[in-house]
């Protein structure tokens, strides 16, 4: 149930991510899915493999779940994060935005948590949604330098 | 992130191999802009990344990387060691303009390119097979060879879209 539920959930944002009006470019979108793939992939290894700090399920439908969530559902979500934040010109409208971002990637953890996907061991969620706040400004800084070469080689204007 | 227990043969293997990759790449002629040179690296690496957490993580557990099976400081240089021989293959690819069935010949070639290179590593410890077998790496490589070059064919046309001189043809 759980993981048919995941693969939904996964379903709807490939679906809702290929329909939303994109005020990214396809190159931009691109790099953001990779260096968001990358980044990710290496801190729930440095989480769960280096430091024992999650304790991922071996069973086999848990891990499947997981692995969609790191590898399809996260990724998705920080790169509809970085379109629809174009869609704000306030500031103080993008910080809260910023905020319902994390609170969304940390509600899908959670989801996992409760399943019993993910085990906490020495680790509380404000440590969580540290964690998306760091990898969402790593992956914002990799994308500004991108954009940056993107104009010098004259791809785009601005 | 871990650094090595031991710094011998297998950190001093991917040093070497690192800088002798990237002195290559950069006296190069450049042939990509910047940005399209970027995205093919971070495929490379992205894409190792990912097969590594994949294959070498606790579930599978088919190999280690360096001395452990933590995701050390040197699994991340191997990433960086990944992202020029992905450049490279698509720099052939681009230079010598291969076309029809002369693909298939060029994707198997650097499959055993990369096969042999992966072999000589694994000799240095950079690869520690458990369940895993060198032959699958051929596999590995014909599938992900097939992939970088979808993925070079599909943002090579995003870039013509872009109505920019962008293509440096002059050592074509």
């Amino acid at each position: 149930m759980e993981l048919i539920l995941i693969i939904n959930i996964s379903v709807i944002l490939l679906i809702a991510f290929f329909v939303l009006n994109k005020k990214v470019s396809t190159l931009e979108n691109i790099f953001l899915l990779l260096i968001s793939e990358f980044v990710f992939s290496s801190y729930c290894a440095i989480i769960d493999i280096n430091f024992d700090l999650w304790m991922i399920d071996s069973r086999m439908n848990f891990f499947i779940n997981f692995k969609i969530f790191e590898i399809i559902i996260l990724p998705l979500l920080i790169i509809s994060y970085f379109n629809l934040i174009t869609l704000f010109t306030l500031w103080w409208k993008k910080f809260i935005f910023l905020l319902v971002a994390i609170a969304v990637f940390y509600s899908l953890e959670w989801l996992l948590v409760k399943w019993s996907v993910i085990t906490y061991k020495d680790w509380h969620p404000v440590q969580s949604l540290m964690a998306y706040a760091i990898i969402l400004g790593l992956v914002y800084i990799s994308y500004v330098v991108f954009r940056r070469v993107l104009m010098k080689d004259g791809v785009m204007d601005r | 992130m871990i650094l090595p227990e031991h710094f011998d043969h297998n950190e001093l293997f991917v040093l070497t191999a690192l800088i002798i990759s990237y002195l290559l790449l950069f006296f190069l002629p450049n042939r990509f802009p910047i940005s399209m040179s970027l995205l093919i690296m971070l495929f490379t690496a992205t894409v190792a990344r990912l097969s590594d957490h994949l294959f070498s993580g606790p579930n599978l557990d088919l190999y280690n990387i360096m001395d452990m099976g933590t995701y050390e400081l040197f699994d991340l240089f191997t990433y960086l060691l990944y992202a020029p021989f992905g450049y490279f293959l698509i720099y052939g690819y681009d230079k010598w303009k291969i076309k029809g069935s002369l693909i298939l010949f060029y994707i198997i070639a650097w499959a055993l390119l990369a096969t042999i290179f992966e072999g000589v590593s694994s000799l240095f410890g950079v690869f520690v097979y458990k369940g895993w077998n060198l032959s699958y790496s051929f596999t590995y490589y014909m599938t992900m060879n097939s992939f970088m070059l979808l993925f070079y064919n599909f943002i090579k046309r995003k870039y013509e879209q872009s109505d920019t001189l962008i293509f440096n043809n002059n050592h074509s």
